[in-house]
């Protein structure tokens, strides 16, 4: 899995699972020698205690690399700002950020609207969740409130529709798995919504029935992961900044003060139109498909699928050739103003 | 120190006035969304809670309704063509400035990036 352009002939890889560095080494090199042992261990020397802990990021080098380049010196300033910000996550929030790594590193190349939006689509895609789980208690309560059952035509018809969402909802594609009793299928029997279970638990209960019993435990499935893909995702927006602050530091580094400095301009001119233009081209493109070609009505799977859709397309037009503009902008300007 | 062409002067005023104009507007639809938003999709969209779920889905809602306002033909195609007179006049005119806000901004700087693919690169 390789996350940063600058590191060409090495990857970064993610641990997936805590265990001695030793033993991370002989899964990734085929049999290793001294030196490669040596050399990992002074490429990654942000390992503490020989052991390597889930969602920390580790180069690898080449197996013959003998010298530690200034990519390799780089990488580690990366490292540990990772391995700061994985000290705030929680175990199963480090396993999140393992399981959705790849996608992570695939548009980090890009910028960081991409992965604004679909944080932003799995944040949607959780609140929604919520309010047809809300529907659904709503529909239990309010029928056996009324007519002292759940038997009636109202309550299936209303019923069958809210399933349906929740499985279509459920079913999405690429969407995280929210955990718990959560799964697309037989949502009644998922959910453990057996009528005449419910209905002894609420005659035992007496008085006036608000909640399902127990049923507050998927509504806290789906808030735990709420909670994991907001923090993820800004870890996420660190390894995305750390591309333009790296390619900045590598020209100060290797290079004369002149490309430091025209560095500084073109990089931030890249990064800051990148994300403009991703911004006004997720937007245009939104607007004109799902509004102006095809006219999605409000609120249903299909506004929601065509906007993260469009959004992302458009989003990665824009801040693809925004930051091509940027960048030329930046340059131009480094020109213009003289400094060397 | 190296003087600009005209080219490039013209492309950097699109460039930073188009995005200054884009950056505005996120401004301007993070307000919308917390002041306005919330009625108009009561009225409009039956109380469905989609375009304030988040700022993403809050840009889209802002060139909906402005769309909406601007235009009788989509008002129609929405089924927003009589409720729309329910929204009072002030609001509509946000919504509408906003819309054309964004479109002249999104304008500028798209036409400094095709110039530049055009005559640049």
């Amino acid at each position: 899995m390789e996350a940063l352009p600058s590191t060409q002939n090495k990857a970064i890889h993610i641990v997936e699972k805590q265990m001695p560095v030793d033993q991370l080494i002989m899964i990734m090199y085929n049999s290793p020698s001294e030196n490669t042992y040596k050399h990992f261990k002074m490429v990654n020397s942000h390992i503490k205690n020989g052991i390597v802990q889930v969602g920390q990021v580790v180069l690898l080098s080449p197996a013959d690399a003998q010298e530690c380049t200034i990519e390799e010196a780089e990488f580690l300033k990366v490292a540990k700002a990772v391995d700061l910000t994985l000290l705030k996550l929680s175990n199963s929030e480090k396993q999140l950020l393992v399981n959705r790594y790849e996608f992570f590193s695939n548009i980090a190349s890009y910028n960081g609207l991409l992965l604004g939006v679909s944080n932003t689509a799995w944040k949607a895609h959780t609140v929604q969740v919520k309010s047809i789980l809300k529907e659904i208690e709503r529909t239990y309560v309010a029928s056996y409130n009324s007519s002292g059952n759940l038997h009636n035509r109202n309550f299936f018809t209303q019923r069958k529709i809210q399933f349906a969402r929740l499985n279509a909802a459920l079913s999405r594609f690429s969407q995280p798995a929210l955990g718990g009793k959560l799964v697309s299928g037989d949502i009644r029997s998922n959910l453990g919504l057996s009528s005449k279970s419910i209905i002894h638990q609420w005659s035992k209960q007496g008085g006036n029935i608000t909640t399902i019993p127990n049923f507050h435990k998927n509504y806290a499935a789906v808030a735990e992961m709420s909670r994991n893909l907001k923090r993820v995702g800004h870890l996420g927006i660190v390894l995305t900044g750390g591309d333009a602050v790296a390619n900045i530091q590598k020209a100060c580094t290797v290079s004369d003060s002149a490309t430091c400095n025209k560095a500084k301009y073109t990089e931030t001119g890249k990064a800051g139109a990148s994300v403009i233009g991703g911004i006004g081209g997720g937007m245009v493109a939104t607007w004109a498909t799902c509004t102006l070609v095809f006219g999605v009505p409000t609120g249903g799977t299909s506004a929601f699928w065509c906007a993260v859709v469009a959004g992302s397309a458009g989003g990665y037009a824009g801040g693809k050739y925004g930051g091509e503009f940027g960048g030329f902008l930046g340059e131009e300007l480094y020109m213009s103003k003289g400094v060397k | 120190m190296q003087d600009l062409s005209l080219l490039t002067e013209t492309l950097m005023f699109l460039g930073f006035t188009g995005g200054a104009g884009i950056f505005i507007w996120i401004g301007i639809v993070l307000y919308l969304k917390s002041k306005w938003l919330p009625l108009l999709e009561d009225i409009l969209d039956n109380g469905v809670r989609f375009y304030t779920l988040n700022v993403f889905f809050a840009g889209q809602g802002v060139l909906q309704y402005g769309t909406v306002f601007l235009s009788s033909f989509h008002a129609k195609r929405f089924g927003m063509y009589e409720k729309r007179d329910k929204v009072p006049k002030h609001i509509q005119r946000q919504f509408v400035f906003a819309f054309c806000w964004f479109m002249v901004s999104v304008t500028l700087f798209g036409a400094a990036i095709v110039l530049h693919r055009t005559y640049v690169l």
